[in-house]
C-alpha cells in the first residue's frame, strides 16, 4: 500500500519519538482500541441529556433500522480492509443491484434476488482481478468501476425511478419479527457469521495474514491473489445485498441510491477501531462503528441539526480517528 | 523528432487519444475543427486543466489529492454568495478557502502522517458538507453581470479561462523546471531517501503541492462560477477522476517523481476532445461517463504495469550487486 | 595535521544476541585505496555503516583529520565528507545526471532561476575530470548500472567527499566497465580522495588497492599493504579460525534422491544450476553475498520464476509458480529475512505455526482455536520456544525463538524437503546448537535439508556434502571429508573446484 512509500523517508518525523508530543502517542494508542465504545457512550450520554426521545425503545429500534443497510455494506468493506484493500464501488453496486432486482422481478422473487447478487459477483470479480493482476491501487481502480457501474445504472433506468411490483419482495426491507425489522436481524446474523469466519476459519486467518504482510503470507503458501479476488467478490455481493434490502424497504430504486455509502462504509469500519492499514479488525468492531454512525445520525436528527451538517461531522470524526491511527502506526 | 516519438511512446494512451482526434476530424470535420468548436473545447478544458496542473504537482511529490472537486464547488459557492460584499472580497475568500484546505491537507499528510488518499478523502467529505450546508443545497445565482467575463468572455479568439490556464501553466512550468523548489519536488517524489541525504526538507516539499493544488481548485471554481453565473451542488463530482486521468496520461505516476506540465495539458486536451467529439457525434451522456471510467482504469492499470516493471528491474539489478 | 583522514579505534557494536564488531581499529590515509575483505557476517557492512553515520558504535572513537567526531546520522558523515556510494540510494531516477550531481544545491542565476547551463557545464567538468563519459543531460533512469555508479561517484566528489565507500562496486559490471571504474578510482586518488573498497573479488584487490584489511567474526585480523601479501594468505586470514573443538554432527543414513535440480537458469541470476538432494541428507550451500543462493531457493520454492531447467521432487516434476504449489508437494522454505518474510510479526506464535498448514483444511471450515493452541504448545515444548504463552505476538520473541517458530511452522507441514536460508543468523549460541540438533532429527526422519549458510564452521559441521555458488554458478562441490574452509572460500571467490 502507500504505506510502503512512507518507509523510504523514515526519519521524516523524528519529533514523534520523544519530547512533548510523545504523550499524544500514548493517548492515541489507548484510545484507538476502544474508540467506538468511547464515542458511543459519549454521544449516547449527550443525546439522552439533550433529548427525551432518545432512549425510548421506538427510537432505539429506529436507529437499528436506519443502519441496517450501511451495516451490511460495512461488513463487506471490513473484510477487504482487513486484507489491506478498499472498495469504493460499493455505492454504485448498491444502486445497480436494486435496479437489477426490480427489473427482473417478472422472473420471480428468488431469481431476481439471485440475479442482483450475481451483479455484485461480477463487479467484485472485475475489481479483484484488476487490482491483483495489475497490482494497481485499489482506491483508484474501484473509483473507476464505481463510475462505470453508475453509468450502466443510469442507462438502465434512464435516470428514472423504478418501482417494485411484487409485494413479497418487501419482506426484507419492511418486514418485522416482533418489534425488530428483518433487515436488522439480517445485519446482525451476517455480522455474527463474519465474526466466526474471521476468527475460526482458514479464510479469515488468511485475510489477517495478507493484510499484515502480503509477501510473508505468500511465502507461507497462502494463495494471496485468489483470496483477494474472492474478498472483493464478497464485498460486492454484500453491497448488492444492501441494495436489495434498501430497494425492498423503499419499494423503489434509483441509480444513485447508494450515494455516499462508499465513504460511509469506510467511516463505519474506521470508527469501530479497525486500522486502515490492514491486518487487524473484526466484525464486532464494525458493528460498534456502525452503531456510532447510527447514533450520530439519530442525534443530529433529534436535535434538529440539518442533514448537510452530518457530512462535516462525519468527515471530521473520520479524520480524527484516522489521524490517531496514523500517529500510532507510523514511526 | 526522435524525442517526440519517445515522448509519445511512453504515453500510449495519449497516443491512442490523439488517434481519436484524427478519427473525429474525419467524421465531423466541418464542425469539429470550426473556430467556434475549437474555442469551446479550449474553454471547457481550461477549468479542469487548471486543477490538473495542481494535481500533477501533488502527484510528482508522491501524493494524491482527491479533495479538489469539493474545493472547486465550495469556491464557486463562496464566489457567488459573497458577491454582495464585492467581487474582490468574494474571489479573495474563495481563493483563501482553497489555500486553507491545501494547508490542512498538507499538514494531515506531513505532520500527522495520514496517507494522502485517506487524508484528502476525509477533507473532501468535510468540504462537501461545508458546501452543502453553506448553500442549503440551493443554486446561488450571481448578480454582477461583468463578472462573467472571466469565465464566458474571450480576448480575441482566445477564451479568457484558456488565457488564465496558460498563465498557470507558464508559472507551473517555471516552478517545476527552473527553480530549486520545483526540482526538489521531483526529488522527494522520485527517491525520498536520496532527497533526504541531499539535505532536502522532505516535509516541506510534500506539503507545498497540496497548497498549490487547493489554490488551483479554488481558482477554477471561481472561473466556473463566473462562466455559469451561478453555482450548483452538482459541479466537481467528476473532477478528481478526470484530473487524475489527465495527469497520469500525461506521464505522472501514482508513485511519484514523474509528470510534466506539457503532458498534463495534452492529457486534459485529449479528454476534452474526447468529450467534445462524443457530444458532436451525439453520444449519450451516460455512455460518456462509462467511457471516461474505463479510460481512468486503463490509465491506472498501465501506470501500474509500468512502475512495477521498473521496480522489478531495479530489484533484480540490486540483487546482482 | 594527521596523516590519517579517517580513523576508528576500538569500535564495538552489538545487536540483540550478536556481537557484530569487537574492538575494531581502522585507519585511512588520504589518496589511498583501502580494501576491506571478509566473509559474510564478518562485520564489514556494520563497520561501514558506523563510519558513514548510519549506525552509532557502542564503544570506541571515530576521528576525522585527528579530531574526534560523533556521527549521529548519515548527513553528519556526509558533511564531514564520508560518502558511501550506492546509486539506488543517492540518485533520483527521473532527474538528469547534472541535476543529480547537484541535488538540492543547484547553482542559481539571480533569485529563483536555476542556472541550467552553468550546472550542466560544472557537471560536465566533474565527469571529465574523472574520465566518465556520460551525457549530463541524460536521465538517470536511462543509464546502465555501471553509468549510474559513476554518476554516484561524481556526485559524491562534487559534494566535497574525502572518503568514498564502494561496496561490491563491480558486482554487475562487465570487464570493460570494471576497467573504467578503476581508472576513475585512480583519478580520485590523484585528488587525494580516499576510497574504502569492499569486494569479494579478491583478484581485483591486487589491481586497485594499496592496503587491505581482513575481518573475521567481528574483528580485524590484520591490515597490510597489498604489495606485501598474497591471495592465499588473505583467504587464510579470512577463514583461519580455530576449529579444534569441531563438533561434527552424527552420521545419518542417506537415502534415495528426493530433489533433483537440473540446469536451472534465470536470466542474470542463476546459471546452469544442477544438484541432487537425498533423503536424510544435509546439503550445505555456501557462497558470498550475491552468489545467488537465496535466488535458487526461491526459484525451487516457486517464489520467483526461472527461465529454463527442471526440478524433480520424488521423481515427479515440480514446476512451482507459486509457493503454495511447493508447500502442497512437501517443500518448505525458511527465508533469510526472518522478520519480514519468514514470520508475520503481528500474529501470535500459535497462528504463525499453523499458517503454512492451513491449506490442508476446508477454506470455510470451522477450526478450533483451542486445538490450534494445543498444537502450538506441543511445538513450544518440543523445540524449546521461550514464550510466556502461544498467544504472544512473535514480534516480542528473541531471534532464536523466532527462528524456532519458523521451524515449527515447517515441521507442521511434514515436509519432504526443507530449505533453510541462514537459519542461525542473529541467533545466540545455545539456540544455535539446538537448531542444529533439530536439523539432525529431521534428517534422521528422512527429510532432505538444503542448508544455505554464510557461517563456514556451521556449513562444515552440519553438511554431508557442500556445494558452493559464485555469481549464479556452482563453482565447488565437496564431500564431507574434502571440504575445508579454505577450499570453500576459494570456490566462493570464483575458483572452480568441483571435486565431489
Amino acid at each position: 500500500m502507500k504505506a510502503i512509500r512512507r518507509e523510504r523517508g523514515q526519519e521524516a518525523r523524528p519529533w514523534l519519538k520523544e519530547g512533548s508530543w510523545g504523550w499524544l502517542r500514548g493517548v492515541a494508542r489507548a484510545a484507538r482500541g476502544n474508540i467506538a465504545f468511547i464515542l458511543l457512550i459519549t454521544i449516547g450520554l449527550l443525546a439522552s441529556l439533550l433529548s427525551d426521545v432518545f432512549l425510548t425503545p421506538q427510537n432505539l429500534v429506529n436507529i437499528l433500522s436506519a443502519i441496517a443497510v450501511i451495516g451490511i455494506i460495512s461488513l463487506g468493506q471490513t473484510m477487504l480492509i482487513i486484507a489491506g484493500n478498499f472498495d469504493m464501488s460499493v455505492a454504485s453496486v448498491l444502486g445497480f443491484a436494486g435496479i437489477v432486482a426490480v427489473a427482473t422481478q417478472r422472473f420471480g422473487l428468488l431469481p431476481c434476488i439471485l440475479l442482483a447478487l450475481l451483479a455484485g459477483v461480477i463487479v467484485g470479480a472485475v475489481n479483484g482481478l484488476i487490482v491483483t493482476r495489475a497490482k494497481a491501487n485499489p482506491f483508484l481502480v474501484t473509483l473507476g468501476t464505481q463510475s462505470f457501474v453508475y453509468a450502466i445504472a443510469l442507462m438502465a433506468t434512464q435516470s428514472k425511478t423504478l418501482y417494485s411490483e411484487i409485494p413479497a419482495f418487501n419482506i426484507l426491507g419492511q418486514g418485522r419479527i416482533g418489534r425488530i425489522p428483518v433487515a436488522v436481524i439480517l445485519f446482525l446474523v451476517l455480522a455474527l457469521m463474519l465474526q466466526i469466519v474471521l476468527r475460526n476459519t482458514v479464510y479469515g486467518r488468511y485475510l489477517y495474514a495478507i493484510g499484515q504482510n502480503k509477501e510473508a503470507a505468500r511465502l507461507a503458501g497462502i494463495p494471496v491473489d485468489r483470496v483477494l479476488v474472492s474478498t472483493f467478490i464478497l464485498c460486492s455481493v454484500l453491497a448488492a445485498l444492501g441494495g436489495i434490502v434498501m430497494t425492498s424497504r423503499l419499494n423503489s430504486t434509483v441509480a444513485n441510491a447508494g450515494f455516499g455509502f462508499d465513504f460511509e462504509s469506510i467511516i463505519a469500519v474506521v470508527l469501530g477501531g479497525t486500522s486502515l492499514f490492514g491486518g487487524s479488525g473484526s466484525a464486532l468492531l464494525t458493528v460498534a462503528g456502525v452503531l456510532v454512525l447510527g447514533v450520530l445520525n439519530n442525534t443530529t436528527i433529534l436535535l434538529g441539526v440539518p442533514y448537510e451538517g452530518q457530512f462535516v461531522v462525519k468527515g471530521a470524526v473520520f479524520l480524527a480517528v484516522v489521524g490517531l491511527d496514523s500517529l500510532v502506526k507510523r514511526r | 523528432m526522435d524525442r517526440l516519438l519517445g515522448f509519445l511512446a511512453r504515453r500510449a494512451v495519449l497516443s491512442i487519444l490523439l488517434v481519436l482526434f484524427a478519427v473525429f476530424t474525419v467524421l465531423q470535420r466541418s464542425i469539429f475543427l470550426s473556430e467556434q468548436n475549437v474555442a469551446n473545447v479550449a474553454r471547457q478544458v481550461s477549468f479542469n486543466g487548471i486543477i490538473a496542473l495542481g494535481e500533477t504537482v501533488v502527484l510528482i511529490s508522491g501524493g494524491i489529492d482527491i479533495s479538489v472537486g469539493a474545493v472547486l464547488s465550495m469556491a464557486a459557492a463562496l464566489t457567488m454568495k459573497l458577491q454582495p460584499f464585492g467581487v474582490g472580497v468574494a474571489v479573495g475568500a474563495a481563493l483563501l478557502f482553497g489555500l486553507a484546505v491545501g494547508v490542512i491537507n498538507g499538514l494531515l499528510v506531513t505532520k500527522i502522517g495520514i496517507p494522502p488518499f485517506v487524508a484528502t478523502l476525509g477533507s473532501m467529505t468535510v468540504v462537501q458538507g461545508l458546501m452543502l450546508t453553506y448553500t442549503q443545497q440551493q443554486p446561488i445565482p450571481g448578480h454582477v453581470e461583468w463578472f462573467t467575463v472571466f469565465g464566458a468572455g474571450s480576448l480575441g479568439p482566445v477564451p479568457m479561462p484558456t488565457l488564465i490556464l496558460a498563465a498557470v501553466a507558464v508559472f507551473c512550468y517555471w516552478w517545476l523546471n527552473q527553480t530549486r523548489s520545483g526540482r526538489n519536488i521531483y526529488a522527494v517524489g522520485g527517491n525520498p531517501e536520496a532527497a533526504r541525504l541531499a539535505g532536502i526538507d522532505l516535509d516541506l516539499y510534500w506539503f507545498l503541492p497540496y497548497v498549490f493544488s487547493g489554490v488551483c481548485a479554488a481558482l477554477s471554481g471561481v472561473l466556473l462560477a463566473s462562466l455559469l453565473n451561478t453555482s450548483t451542488i452538482h459541479i466537481g463530482l467528476d473532477t478528481p477522476l478526470a484530473v487524475l486521468a489527465a495527469s497520469i496520461m500525461g506521464g505522472a505516476s501514482l508513485l511519484g517523481g514523474r509528470g510534466s506540465v506539457g503532458g498534463t495539458l495534452l492529457g486534459v486536451l485529449a479528454l476534452g476532445m474526447l468529450s467534445n467529439g462524443m457530444d458532436l457525434l451525439g453520444v449519450f451522456t451516460y455512455y460518456q461517463i462509462a467511457i471516461r471510467a474505463v479510460i481512468l482504469v486503463a490509465v491506472v492499470v498501465i501506470d501500474s504495469f509500468y512502475t512495477n516493471r521498473i521496480q522489478t528491474r531495479a530489484r533484480r539489478q540490486a540483487h546482482a550487486a | 595535521m594527521s596523516e590519517w583522514i579517517l580513523e576508528a579505534s576500538a569500535i564495538g557494536k552489538s545487536f540483540p544476541g550478536v556481537r557484530a564488531l569487537d574492538s575494531v581499529d581502522f585507519a585511512l590515509r588520504g589518496g589511498e585505496v583501502h580494501a576491506l575483505v571478509g566473509e559474510n557476517g564478518a562485520g564489514k557492512s556494520t563497520l561501514i555503516k558506523i563510519l558513514s553515520g548510519v549506525y552509532q558504535p557502542d564503544t570506541g572513537e571515530i576521528r576525522v583529520d585527528g579530531q574526534t567526531v560523533t556521527l549521529a546520522s548519515a548527513q553528519d558523515a556526509q558533511r564531514l565528507g564520508i560518502v558511501p556510494v550506492h546509486q539506488e540510494i543517492h540518485l533520483v531516477p527521473l532527474l538528469s545526471v547534472a541535476e543529480n550531481i547537484f541535488l538540492g544545491r543547484q547553482p542559481m542565476r539571480g533569485r529563483g532561476w536555476i542556472d541550467r547551463a552553468g550546472m550542466e557545464r560544472q557537471a560536465a567538468e566533474i565527469l571529465e575530470s574523472l574520465g566518465i563519459r556520460v551525457d549530463v543531460r541524460a536521465l538517470v533512469t536511462d543509464l546502465s548500472v555501471a553509468q549510474r555508479q559513476m554518476v554516484s561517484i561524481a556526485r559524491a566528489l562534487s559534494s566535497q567527499a574525502r572518503v568514498i565507500i564502494l561496496d561490491e562496486p563491480t558486482a554487475s559490471l562487465s570487464e570493460r566497465e570494471t576497467m573504467i571504474l578503476f581508472e576513475i578510482i585512480r583519478r580520485l586518488k590523484e585528488r587525494g580522495v580516499a576510497v574504502i573498497y569492499i569486494s569479494h573479488r579478491l583478484e581485483e584487490i591486487f589491481v586497485i588497492a594499496d592496503r587491505v584489511t581482513v575481518m573475521r567474526d567481528g574483528r580485524v585480523v590484520g591490515t597490510q599493504p597489498v604489495a606485501e601479501t598474497r591471495l592465499d594468505q588473505i583467504i587464510a586470514k579470512m577463514v583461519g579460525r580455530q576449529m579444534s573443538d569441531l563438533f561434527r554432527k552424527q552420521e545419518v543414513p542417506i537415502g534415495s534422491p528426493i530433489l533433483q535440480v537440473d540446469r536451472l537458469n534465470a536470466e542474470g541470476v542463476l546459471r546452469d544450476i544442477s544438484f541432487t538432494l537425498h533423503r536424510g541428507e544435509i546439503l550445505g550451500l555456501a557462497g558470498l553475498v550475491g552468489a545467488g543462493r537465496t535466488e535458487l531457493a526461491r526459484a525451487i520454492f516457486g517464489a520467483d520464476r526461472y527461465d529454463r531447467g527442471s526440478v524433480l521432487l520424488e521423481g515427479r516434476p515440480l514446476r512451482a509458480r507459486h509457493p503454495r504449489e511447493a508447500v502442497a508437494r512437501g517443500v518448505g522454505l525458511a527465508p533469510e529475512d526472518r522478520k519480514q518474510q519468514g514470520l508475520i510479526m503481528g500474529l501470535p506464535v500459535a497462528q504463525n505455526i499453523t499458517l503454512a498448514n492451513l491449506f490442508r483444511r476446508q477454506l470455510l471450515g470451522f477450526f478450533s482455536l483451542r486445538a490450534e493452541r494445543q498444537t502450538a504448545e506441543t511445538y513450544v515444548k518440543r523445540l524449546g520456544i521461550r514464550t510466556p504463552d502461544v498467544d504472544r505476538h512473535v514480534v516480542f520473541l528473541s531471534g532464536g525463538n523466532q527462528q524456532r517458530v519458523v521451524i515449527a511452522r515447517w515441521l507442521e507441514t511434514r515436509p519432504k524437503v526443507l530449505i533453510l536460508d541462514e537459519p542461525t543468523q542473529g541467533v545466540d549460541v545455545g539456540a544455535k546448537a539446538e537448531i542444529h540438533g533439530l536439523m539432525v532429527e529431521l534428517a534422521r526422519a528422512g527429510v532432505g535439508i538444503l542448508l544455505i549458510s554464510s557461517d563456514l564452521p556451521e556449513v562444515l559441521q552440519m553438511s554431508d556434502r557442500v556445494i558452493v555458488m559464485h555469481e549464479g554458478r556452482i563453482t565447488g562441490r565437496f564431500s564431507r571429508e574434502q571440504a575445508t574452509q579454505e577450499m570453500v572460500m576459494r570456490s566462493a571467490t570464483g575458483e572452480y573446484l568441483e571435486i565431489a
